[in-house]
């Protein structure tokens, strides 16, 4: 049982190493790209870029841009990816492919499988749970034992009459 | 914030993801082998005459 109990630990280990290490690589590309600096002043450039409609997007982007305003401009990214999803809007790659840590950042969210595709991929690989009669003998395991058991001593039985005589293990203690 | 994901074919796998599951893969298959071996030692076990053991 502890052989089992070892296995299921080893395996639970292995399973959250690997699954914690993706999701930090995936929770680190996203912050890059999509979360900003985090500061007021960020947020404030979001709502700008948000209040800004499709057509005046580039624009803004270009004026950002040209101003070294990286807040807006990011700002503008973001919301020019939400209103064009799965890294298809121009102006999001534009940006992305600026900055070589962005473009690794893109590169890994895009290669790297989600929840349920990365369960899938993982399940096949799970050794099988022990069950209670995996790891006893069945009562057809014992029976099967008995029947070898039985054709075993029926020589030994036909000669002496009787099961036969056993070795005796180990010294008797008086 | 979060892109929608669709499912990635094995070739668009990032490298770094590729080889973390190859790892990861070699290792479980490894103890997959370990819990088969240990339920065939358990199960033969029985088999075997208990005073031949």
């Amino acid at each position: 049982m502890e052989g089992h109990a070892l296995i299921e630990a080893e395996y639970a280990r292995l399973t959250d190493e690997f699954s914690r290490t993706q999701s930090q690589a995936v929770a680190d590309a996203e912050r890059l790209l999509y979360k900003g600096g985090g500061t007021e002043h960020y947020a404030q450039m979001l709502a700008r870029a948000s209040g800004t409609p499709d057509e005046q997007l580039p624009e803004l982007a270009k004026l950002a841009a040209q101003s070294g305003l990286a807040d807006l401009e990011q700002a503008v990214a973001v919301v020019a990816n939400q209103r064009r999803p799965g890294g298809t809007s121009p102006l999001f790659r534009d940006w992305v492919a600026k900055d070589p840590e962005r473009q690794a950042a893109f590169d890994r969210l895009r290669g790297t499988p989600r929840a349920g595709q990365f369960y899938a991929r993982t399940l096949g690989v799970k050794p099988p749970k022990a069950k209670r009669e995996q790891i006893e003998p069945t009562a057809a395991d014992l029976q099967k034992a008995a029947e070898e058991k039985a054709a075993k001593d029926r020589p030994r039985q036909a000669f002496f009459g009787y099961p036969g005589p056993r070795r005796r293990v180990g010294r008797k203690v008086s | 914030m979060e892109q929608p994901q669709s499912r990635i074919e094995d070739a668009n796998l990032h490298p770094d993801y590729r080889q973390a599951e190859e790892r990861y893969r070699s290792a479980a298959a490894q103890l997959v082998q370990r819990e088969l071996k240990l339920q065939a030692r358990v199960r033969s076990s029985v088999e075997a005459d208990p005073l031949e053991r």
